[in-house]
């Protein structure tokens, strides 16, 4: 891949909580259009890694950060957090659609929440395209004034993805995204993931291998804090360079 | 507590060594019988041989349950792939000790004829090669020994010289001694078979190197590492 379609470049990422070192020297760097699943046992600091891109880690007591995470050259950690935000939405394991708002105002909650007015117009627009990039628009269009926890699970979380889509951002973290949900569902959400990538760059924690090897086309391998290997996927699932990688793949330990 | 996918690769490997066994003792049975050209043995070949084809789908349908069942990643999943390919050669070896033996009877119908001048040729020297290089290739796949997996390959070129001399020796052979004709072809097809015995366990100790190291030596690949 060249320098060129690189999205987001950590370097020398370090971080800690108090005396505990959770991040060790993470130097990757994330590909525009394609989706990077980041794996590995509990307690690796999967989660902190891209809780980090988008600055969710700021307030946790103790911590402290050292590196640069560049997006477009800028350093992400130097950037208002709201900011780089926008730049970059999240969706979390359990699908969390604000529970008093009807599914068109969660699709459209990231611009309400920040104070940007918009016309009707483009609210319909932003709606319609949303929901339509998270294969959710067809099931939904007849109820869209209704609350979005009337939804089942797995069209919940498409209306996360909606809301985070709709602010337009460059990346798309996904932590774990199908954990809480069913196997079909499970399956919409690979297939949706995989038909973002064109408009998005995705990445992804998840503990399920088989879905990081189904969906990515790049995999990073974190352990203890360390990232162990990152290349893509097809080399890593087949032919790991790392024992350590080989043993978790081969369910050795983790 | 074992790991339900170790536990189902260890059975399978068990398995799987049985089966390079039967199939090294047939060949063995097979060559024996053919240069001692004992009759009795030919249908104990044969019949051995039906086991072995039952050996072989046994071990492909354990491979699919256990992709199935556990989806294997990484070394399990180069090792499944591995005796899947491994499956077919040996079982194909399996075949070549057939024909082997059903040579039998034509080359023991006049063999003094053509074993008194020696026209044997080089058939004790390349049985001797060919299963010595099968049983390296077995003993690479039971030890997952990469280094003795590639002494195989290498012995494949000194096989197939052999080859070559037999053909030329065995052609003007017949030239001289019409009469010895169907014998004499006998020894050809089987040097033949023999080669291709040679050929198929150079396949598997490049499925082990495969499975063992994750390189991919065939066709001009890096032997040497």
């Amino acid at each position: 891949m060249s320098k060129n379609s690189v999205v987001l470049e950590v370097e020398k990422l370090n971080l800690y909580i108090n005396d505990h070192h959770i991040l060790k020297d993470i130097d990757i760097a994330f590909y525009k259009n394609k989706v990077t699943a980041i794996m590995g046992p509990s307690g690796c600091g999967k989660t902190t890694l891209i809780r980090s891109v988008n600055r969710l880690n700021d307030l946790i007591p103790g911590l402290k950060s050292t590196g640069s995470l560049s997006l477009n050259q800028q350093n992400l950690l130097e950037l208002n957090p709201i900011q780089v935000r926008r730049e970059v939405g999240m969706v979390f394991q359990r699908p969390n659609p604000f529970p008093t708002m009807s599914i068109y105002e969660n699709v459209l909650a990231g611009y309400y929440l920040n104070g940007i007015k918009l016309s009707k117009d483009d609210k319909e627009r932003i709606v319609t395209e949303s929901l339509q990039q998270a294969a959710l628009f067809d099931e939904v269009k007849d109820n869209i004034h209704r609350k979005g926890t009337f939804l089942s699970g797995g069209q919940q979380q498409r209306l996360c993805i909606a809301r985070a889509l709709a602010m337009n951002p460059k990346i798309l973290l996904l932590d774990e995204p199908t954990s809480a949900l069913d196997p079909k569902s499970t399956a919409s959400i690979e297939q949706l993931i995989i038909e973002l990538k064109s408009k998005v760059t995705i990445i992804m924690v998840t503990h399920n291998i088989g879905q990081a090897s189904r969906v990515s086309d790049f995999t990073a391998f974190l352990y203890l804090g360390e990232l162990v290997e990152y290349g893509p996927t097809q080399t890593l699932f087949t032919n790991p360079k790392h024992t350590k990688t080989e043993e978790y793949l081969t369910r050795k330990f983790g | 507590m074992v790991n339900p996918i170790e536990a189902a690769i260890k059975d399978l490997n068990n398995q799987f060594i049985r089966y390079c066994t039967s199939v090294e003792e047939n060949v063995h049975l097979a060559v024996k019988t053919f240069m001692q050209s004992e009759q009795v043995n030919v249908q104990t070949v044969i019949d051995k041989e039906k086991e072995i084809d039952q050996m072989e789908i046994a071990i492909e349908e354990e491979c699919l349950s256990i992709m199935a069942r556990y989806q294997p990643l990484a070394k399990d999943l180069r090792f499944i792939v591995g005796i899947l390919k491994m499956n077919n050669d040996l079982e194909r070896i399996g075949d070549l000790a057939v024909n082997i033996v059903k040579k039998v009877k034509v080359f023991s119908e006049n063999q003094t004829s053509v074993s008194k001048e020696g026209v044997s040729f080089f058939l004790p020297e390349m049985i001797q090669k060919v299963l010595d290089m099968l049983k390296k290739s077995l003993d690479s796949f039971t030890k997952q020994d990469p280094h003795l997996a590639r002494e195989v390959c290498k012995i494949d070129d000194e096989v197939d010289h052999l080859k070559q001399e037999m053909k030329v020796l065995v052609l003007n052979k017949m030239k001289d001694s019409p009469d010895d004709l169907r014998q004499l072809s006998s020894v050809l097809r089987n040097s033949y078979h023999l080669e291709r015995i040679a050929d198929l366990s150079t396949n598997i100790a490049e499925d082990v190197i495969y499975f063992v190291e994750g390189d991919i030596i065939r066709h001009g690949g890096l032997l040497e590492k």
